[in-house]
């Protein structure tokens, strides 16, 4: 679960950012220019050498059992149990440390693509060969002989201590395991070498879910205690700079600090040897960059390139660009607590006004789904039916009127905050700002970089402002534990309905399948109407890869599995 | 006697420089603290409750004065202790001295090619003035100035790397392939010398030129034009005109007589244009992917990571203060008249 795209904004801090505030006398000149120019040079070149235009569709230049990857940006931290602002980082992580289950690769449709990704209710064991829910325990079983990449023998009692110490350490488990039931190490116990026991308080659904994130990876306490000190009993500064001994598919090999992270295959992995030997995660800040490189053949993978360029990418005969629905929402988010948001009628209003069909097609150019539900596509329970906001400028008009603020008389001046170095949101803004203006409401856009807009977003300072959200975690309630609840730290615009409140209590931690899905559409059919957030569409996650390299897999944390995948 | 002066000029210049950084840093302080943003809301992540949020700013003292905290670091500074990263984690000292040999490497290249071309460039439009070498050189200096760094960049990242494949892409120092090895100088072009690993010189040099070139280009412009006014001037003057009549040859009278003359003011020029390439150096190591502290200092910027932000500007102040130094220095050294 995370603002994904946020984390990955934040590391990227994309050049647009730059090139707006600090030369914008020379984007606003140069911008325009800058697509003619380049479309023109190409033209002109081509026509010059005939022979040399066949190089853009150039051939993969990287070896066959070595994928490079240009990714957005540094690593926040390598402790598996912190890392949470930086998707390098995590996919690092996920490749060095197998979790105790995973979940179980599936072939599947979400809206109307097909693709190869995994299924979020059926569970795999991954470090555990099997394992079993009873009641409120979850036993795993250990694989016999089991170690880390430096041949240290892992046991329960490991990995006992490996989750103690997130829970000592309040990683970020802590919150997904207390979520789900299981709020202290005490609750995690070694039954034998090989057997490990998780009590949850109730028995409930959600544990074996939460419990595959990356998050809960198991670092060896004999490593925690060679670098644990006095004011810093769990080593959690040592292991920002310095990963631990993993027990993965790939050990790191090379970490240079703003420029790449060097993976090579785990010699002593128990499972299936990768097929690559190496992974090189080269870091291009700039996004135009990265699309030059993978275009040339330089590397031979690239995540979330500008929505506006993945039909051009389309038209490469050497690329491939695989785009992956999900139920990612974009929100035209409203702070429930400030005038004019506080009135339901005005949010409904603005829910009317926003022109959803010219975001879909304009800035995300169908890289994205219709999304009309705090439960996205893809999502179990996902429900759109409860939906009546088609864009209809009467109706919002009539329903500002109704609350007393007719044709945007005696509304407040209202504000649209977006990341500076955030593109689509930039658009989608300017869109909204046009429609809202139509029933009266005058907004202006404001552009912050990161830190401030994260800063102001969480202390719930902003007023209307655009962000997404993914959860990790493929469950309605997980998502709209933290999106929803009134007592949630992530609850950003404050929204709160008792009655919403009542339903997260009663079916997150609840077994009843049936009763979940049910639940889950009622709270679906309470929230559109509320309208805390206009939902504006779903964006697909995007990856494009080199034509020769395959075996992708969709995972719901948007991380790179490379064990997985292999070239030809 | 004159010696004495100097010595004492260049102490008082050296101890001029404590207060100027105290500014820099104060003035750092002050616009990072007003700003909205802060450091620990993005290692905290979004599940940290409003309450341990508070805590851990308090730990870090982000909810004192801005006075209160500058008073700490400087107390901090004064023990050699710049801060922890909250990007990187690491002690900011370290983190400049990882960084500082990439960046220094690429401006001191690019430096170079600038001034090797500026300086003839300007020197042959001054002695063929008005004619179409010196319309070239105007129109190449008018090009240098006028053209954004990151504009330039991608042009030449276009047609070098992408269209013709004679250069290698935005991807660093070397490339993916190679491994970097512990560092002599810092500087990769001599240390695979020292080395006498040709394969990665070559590597290293390839990496370098557009980046160089960009920004190179870009510095370039002002000094020719800078060394062609001077020299226009200078060789206009009555002890050149003395020279000439005297018979002297012209290539004599044009290096050791009117450009030494002229140094002085084009050595000015160099030095504030030195100031400007490591501001404009920023926008190149994003474009290039270069692991230097331009990249660095713009991450810190946009994560609000105040102690790497006063770490960079601390070093940068305290670089172009070295630069003026030596400049006054030498320029008071050469010339006669400088009063000091």
């Amino acid at each position: 679960m995370s603002r994904v795209e946020r984390s990955r904004q934040e590391e990227v801090a994309a050049l647009e950012a730059f090139r707006a505030s600090l030369t914008r006398r020379d984007v606003l000149k140069l911008g325009a220019a800058a697509a003619v120019s380049f479309s023109v040079l190409d033209a002109v070149l081509a026509a010059c050498s005939p022979a040399n235009s066949t190089t853009t569709t150039s051939v993969s230049k990287t070896p066959t059992d070595t994928l490079v990857v240009a990714v957005e940006g540094d690593i926040d931290t390598f402790d598996p149990a912190f890392t949470v602002g930086s998707k390098p980082a995590q996919t690092t992580i996920q490749n060095t440390f197998d979790q105790l289950t995973q979940y179980r690769h599936q072939d599947k449709t979400v809206a109307g693509v097909s693709f190869s990704g995994v299924d979020t209710e059926a569970m795999d064991g991954m470090l555990a060969e099997s394992f079993e829910v009873k009641g409120n325990q979850a036993i795993f079983t250990l694989r016999q002989g089991l170690t880390y990449q430096d041949g240290t023998p892992i046991t329960a009692q490991v990995i006992e201590q490996g989750y103690k110490r997130v829970f000592a350490a309040q990683g970020i488990s802590y919150f997904l395991l207390s979520m789900a039931g299981v709020p202290d190490g005490n609750h995690v116990r070694a039954l034998d070498d090989r057997r490990l026991a998780i009590n949850m308080d109730s028995p409930n659904l959600l544990l074996m879910k939460n419990n595959t994130m990356h998050n809960t990876s198991s670092v060896d306490i004999k490593d925690v205690k060679a670098h644990a000190t006095a004011s810093d009993p769990w080593a959690t500064d040592y292991f920002k700079k310095h990963i631990a001994p993993g027990n993965g598919p790939f050990m790191l090999d090379e970490y240079v600090p703003g420029d790449r992270i060097v993976m090579k295959a785990n010699p002593n992995y128990y499972g299936t040897k990768p097929k690559l030997a190496k992974v090189i995660q080269k870091i291009v800040p700039d996004a135009a960059e990265r699309e030059l490189l993978i275009k040339r053949g330089e590397v031979d993978m690239i995540m979330v390139p500008p929505v506006q360029d993945l039909n051009t990418l389309k038209q490469d005969s050497g690329l491939q660009v695989l785009t992956f629905p999900n139920p990612r929402n974009l929100f035209l988010e409203m702070n429930n607590k400030m005038a004019p948001f506080d009135k339901k009628a005005v949010r409904q209003a603005v829910s009317y006004a926003v022109p959803y069909d010219s975001i879909l097609k304009d800035v995300f150019h169908g890289y994205a789904q219709t999304n009309r539900s705090m439960v996205g596509n893809g999502m179990p329970s996902s429900d759109f039916s409860f939906w009546n906001y088609n864009t209809d400028l009467k109706k919002a008009a009539d329903l500002l009127s109704s609350a007393g603020l007719a044709g945007g008389q005696g509304a407040p001046p209202i504000t649209i905050t977006v990341r500076a170095d955030w593109q689509e949101a930039e658009r989608a803004a300017v869109l909204i700002q046009s429609n809202l203006k139509k029933i009266g409401l005058n907004v202006s856009i404001q552009k912050v970089a990161f830190a401030p807009f994260n800063e102001q977003e969480q202390g719930r300072k902003l007023h209307m402002w655009i962000d997404e959200w993914l959860s990790w975690v493929n469950d309605p309630w997980y998502h709209m534990s933290w999106n929803a609840a009134s007592d949630s730290p992530t609850n950003y615009v404050s929204y709160s309905n008792p009655q919403v409140d009542a339903l997260i209590k009663k079916w997150t931690l609840s077994l009843d399948v049936q009763g979940r899905i049910q639940g889950s559409k009622e709270a679906q059919k309470l929230i559109v109407d509320d309208a805390p957030h206009a939902f504006l569409v779903g964006p697909n996650w995007n990856v494009v890869l080199r034509n020769n390299v395959k075996g992708y897999v969709y995972y719901n944390d948007e991380l790179n599995r490379y064990a997985y995948m292999y070239k030809v | 006697m004159g010696s004495t002066r100097l010595l004492l000029y260049s102490a008082r210049r050296v101890l001029l420089i404590v207060p100027v950084l105290l500014v820099a840093l104060f003035l750092t302080f002050a616009l990072t603290r007003i700003v909205p943003g802060n450091p620990v809301d993005r290692v905290a992540g979004p599940y940290l409750s409003l309450e341990r949020r508070a805590e851990l700013k308090h730990n870090a003292y982000l909810d004192r004065p801005f006075y209160e905290q500058f008073a700490l670091y400087l107390r901090d500074l004064s023990q050699g202790n710049m801060g922890t990263s909250y990007t990187t984690a690491q002690d900011v000292s370290k983190d400049l001295k990882q960084r500082f040999p990439a960046t220094f490497e690429l401006v001191t290249y690019g430096m170079l090619f600038a001034v090797l071309v500026a300086i003839p460039l300007g020197i042959a439009a001054a002695i063929k003035k008005d004619t179409w070498i010196d319309s070239v050189v105007r129109a190449v200096s008018v090009l240098g100035v006028s053209m954004p760094i990151f504009w330039l960049g991608l042009m030449l990242l276009y047609v070098f790397f992408y269209f013709l494949g004679w250069l290698p892409g935005p991807v660093g120092r070397t490339g993916t392939a190679v491994r970097f090895a512990q560092p002599i100088t810092g500087f990769l072009t001599v240390d695979s010398l020292l080395k006498g690993d040709f394969e990665l010189f070559g590597l290293a040099v390839k990496a370098l030129v557009l980046p160089c070139f960009t920004l190179g280009f870009v510095a370039m412009a002002p000094v020719a034009r800078m060394t062609r006014a001077v020299m226009v001037e200078v060789l206009q003057s009555d002890y050149v005109r003395t020279a000439r009549s005297l018979g002297l040859p012209f290539r004599v009278v044009v290096l050791r007589h009117a450009l030494k003359n002229a140094m002085i003011p084009i050595l000015t020029i160099i030095a504030a244009v030195y100031g400007y390439a490591l501001g404009g150096e920023v926008l190149v190591e994003i474009i290039f992917s270069w692991p230097g502290l331009g990249q660095y200092s713009y991450n810190a910027l946009l994560s609000s990571d105040f102690p790497a932000i006063q770490g960079f500007v601390l070093l940068v102040t305290f670089v172009y203060m070295v630069i003026y130094l030596v400049l006054d220095i030498t320029t008071a050294a050469l010339d006669p008249r400088v009063q000091y």
